[in-house]
């Protein structure tokens, strides 16, 4: 890890009040730290993706087809005609800027093309210059510019700048989706083979094996044995971990870095451990084994073709309905697209709660309900023994992942769960929780370390913020339903907040569960030893 | 679920959520009302509650609307009912003679604000454009010719009335009307055309937008119901099978369950 920037030299020079400049006059800069390698050559090759080769953003020559221009242009005027969105953000913004101290990497860089208004308008100049009268006879004027090699290099900077969070159209007035835009941009340069690696190759991996790491079946199915060890060595309980499972009740879809990534790794042991307790007929999916989405960072076609597995896995396996874990842009996928793209899921039923009865209508048409949901359901149903003083050694607030909070509405469970499995949890302040969240600052395929810096600049407003609740109430643990988060928190808090770990919603419900025949506990799934009644005040 | 507190405003599931959110975006500029403004203080991050934006847009945008309304006592006849009222409403204070309306005085304060705010705010100069101003000064220039007229440099009423009646039925206009008519006015009228024939092709057409944007009109009930893509492509797909041909010795020595034993 990268420890020669420092926390107090980060900020020294960042301003909200940028000098001004004609922005299109200012040429994109590729500093150590602030980009992302470009998407390898066998990911492209093995995906079937345009412009395949060897290149870095940094090379002088980015290897691009003669006709690059064109082909932009040309995915442009397709895309303006398909996404009505588009369309009306070219062309409903009045630059009245209640957006541009909004954005994450504004407050943590003060880089002005990082205000989502003017991210916006780097693409938006270009459509000016193209596709409006105004902008042919008026040129600059109005806003408008011609696609050159320089506006390509800033799209690339910027667009990989930006974690589709979308904070910013919450405070919009016509509700600019920023993320729309930066997907469709990136999707615009994909057609020419201009992407990123940490995109790319986990797409190619996702394809091919069904999760992002490219862990093969049985490295899959050692992963699971280990957290079965680890409970049996916890509670003194055997548990069952059902894997490709014929005819179960449903199928369970997590995002892999669950079974691989520390500390996700604890989350994936609660909901085991949830599973065993109430005896849920259920299984793992080694083909369908990430629930995260790669593609949906740059390209509707290589969301599809990812997202189609979770489906067809469901089919093959004929359970009857899905169950999903802790995660963010999974959750977009599959709250906004799936059923679109690749259902209808006529084959499956409505969910319904084995345990309580209870019928997931808000999951009627998708047929698939979120771990939160289904566990807040059991937990307000009386049907789990629960004892929150062996959490007692945290002191929780919960992380709004972007996503799920902001994308699909999901505030109140995760809450309502952790109020329930510990006693100690304090909100961070309101305009930086719920739908005003802010981003972890690695999402949307940007945690890479040569981003590293970056990356720690997004995070900031976070990080702050998390620092206020350590400060003033002595949290020590963050929780969070996104596995982008638990991958990117740590490092991040290890910079702005030293000292505050971060975990997931199950891990402490894992750790309040009374399981039937336990032995007593005494440390907690991270082996942390509990609290004894005498130290508890 | 039930139990849980749905926010029906923010993020609806229903067709009257979704309109009570798009009412109150088009009515009272809620997103606008939620703005904030961050700042640094000895490197923490320090939000305050900043309502001016909203406060003044609403100002001038219900004003200018006022106005306009007004205005139909120029052009029509009868005079709609509505006319008087507003004119009772806005004079309600009852100062000077004539009567002051507040929304003139509101358009022309909040114009202003409007204006000076894209220079003097850093963010906002940086991204603003000649279209951006042109519009406010427009405004601002109908909004003082308007203003002035009306309380300062008197014009013919009864001729601005007959010249607008007959520009709006096709008649022709006499040499006589036309010398009652002020040059202030004409500066007036002109202005109002310049604007007609701009807005339809500006940034001004964010009055239609807004009731177009797909993440204010549309209900949080995408798992709920069905939404068809009429273009929803073909993609390639790696398929169950591929994945087991290629993993299939490993699967079965790690004893996880196969479709084909070949």
């Amino acid at each position: 890890m990268s420890i020669k920037i420092k926390p107090e030299e980060l900020l020294k020079n960042v301003t909200y009040k940028p000098k001004f400049v004609n922005w299109m006059d200012v040429p994109v800069e590729f500093q150590k730290g602030t980009f992302n390698y470009a998407g390898s050559e066998d990911a492209l090759i093995y995906l079937d993706q345009p412009n395949p080769r060897k290149w870095q953003p940094t090379d002088p020559d980015w290897k691009l087809p003669e006709n690059w221009q064109e082909i932009i242009l040309e995915g442009l005027r397709e895309r303006l005609e398909k996404y009505r969105s588009l369309k009306i953000f070219m062309d409903i913004c009045v630059r009245c800027g209640a957006c541009a101290d909004k954005c994450h990497f504004f407050l943590g860089s003060g880089d002005p093309k990082n205000m989502p208004v003017l991210r916006a308008e780097l693409l938006r100049s270009v459509y000016r210059r193209e596709f409006t009268t105004a902008g042919k006879i008026m040129g600059r004027m109005v806003g408008a510019r011609e696609l050159t090699f320089d506006v390509l290099r800033e799209w690339f900077y910027y667009f990989y700048q930006c974690t589709q969070c979308r904070r910013c159209s919450v405070f919009c007035p016509y509700g600019i989706d920023t993320a729309e835009i930066t997907f469709l941009t990136r999707d615009l340069m994909n057609l020419i083979g201009v992407n990123i690696d940490w995109i790319m190759t986990p797409v190619k991996n996702s394809y091919r094996t069904g999760n992002h790491l490219g862990v093969q079946p049985h490295g899959m199915k050692d992963s699971l044995e280990m957290a079965a060890a680890d409970i049996e060595e916890i509670t003194g309980i055997r548990v069952e971990i059902p894997i490709n499972k014929k005819g179960a009740e449903f199928l369970f879809v997590t995002p892999s870095a669950d079974y691989f990534g520390t500390p996700h790794y604890y989350t994936l042991m609660g909901y085991i451990m949830l599973f065993h307790e109430i005896g849920l007929d259920y299984t793992f999916s080694t083909y369908a084994s990430e629930g995260g989405n790669f593609g949906s960072f740059v390209s509707h076609d290589l969301m599809k073709r990812l997202n189609h597995k979770i489906y067809a896995e469901a089919k093959r396996l004929k359970v009857k309905w899905i169950l999903g874990g802790e995660c963010g842009h999974m959750w977009r996928v599959i709250h906004q697209y799936m059923d679109t793209m690749n259902g209808p899921a006529d084959f499956l039923e409505v969910p319904k709660s084995p345990i309580t009865g209870t019928v997931f209508e808000n999951a009627k048409s998708t047929k698939m309900v979120h771990i939160c949901e289904f566990t807040a359901d059991l937990i307000y149903h009386n049907k789990l023994k629960l004892d929150p003083s062996r959490n007692d050694h945290w002191h929780a607030t919960f992380h709004d992942s972007c996503n799920p909070s902001r994308g699909m509405g999901l505030l109140e469970e995760p809450r309502y769960i952790i109020k329930n499995v510990m006693r100690k949890f304090t909100e961070m302040p309101d305009n930086t929780i719920r739908e005003q969240t802010f981003c972890c600052g690695s999402g949307a395929g940007l945690g890479t370390e040569e981003n590293f810096e970056m990356r720690m600049r997004g995070g900031f407003p976070r990080a702050n913020a998390a620092k206020y609740v350590k400060d003033k109430y002595g949290v020590n643990i963050c929780l969070c339903i996104c596995a982008i988060d638990k991958a990117n928190l740590p490092p991040l808090f290890d910079f702005w907040v030293p000292g505050l770990e971060v975990g997931g919603v199950h891990e402490m419900v894992g750790n309040a569960l009374i399981m039937t025949g336990e032995k007593p506990r005494e440390v907690d799934l991270r082996l942390n030893p509990l609290l004894k009644e005498e130290e508890n005040q | 679920m039930p139990w849980i507190k749905q926010n029906k405003l923010d993020n609806p599931s229903s067709a009257l959520g979704t309109l009570g959110r798009m009412a109150l975006e088009v009515l009272f500029f809620r997103s606008l009302f939620r703005n904030t403004k961050a700042s640094l203080k000895d490197d923490r991050l320090v939000y305050s509650v900043d309502k001016w934006l909203w406060f003044f847009s609403l100002a001038f945008h219900w004003s200018f609307l006022i106005i306009f309304l007004r205005h139909f006592r120029f052009f029509t006849e009868p005079i709609p009912f509505f006319v008087g009222f507003l004119q009772d409403i806005d004079g309600f204070f009852q100062v000077g003679l004539p009567i002051i309306y507040i929304t003139d005085v509101a358009i022309l304060v909040a114009l202003t604000y409007l204006f000076l705010r894209r220079i003097f705010n850093a963010k906002v100069r940086i991204v603003s454009l000649p279209s951006d101003y042109f519009p406010l000064l427009l405004i601002l220039g109908i909004a003082v010719t308007g203003v002035l007229m009306r309380y300062f440099l008197k014009t013919d009423l009864v001729a601005v009335k007959e010249f607008a009646v007959s520009i709006l039925s096709f008649q022709p206009i006499s040499n006589e009307l036309l010398n009652k008519l002020s040059p202030l006015f004409m500066i007036h009228f002109t202005f109002v055309c310049t604007l007609l024939i701009y807005f339809p092709m500006s940034k001004l057409v964010h009055l239609g937008g807004i009731f177009m944007s797909p993440t204010r009109n549309l209900a949080n009930n995408n798992r709920m119901k069905r939404h068809i893509n009429p273009w929803n492509p073909v993609v390639a797909v790696h398929t169950y099978e591929e994945y087991e041909d290629e993993f299939r010795e490993k699967m079965k020595a790690a004893g996880i369950p196969v479709e084909k034993e070949e």
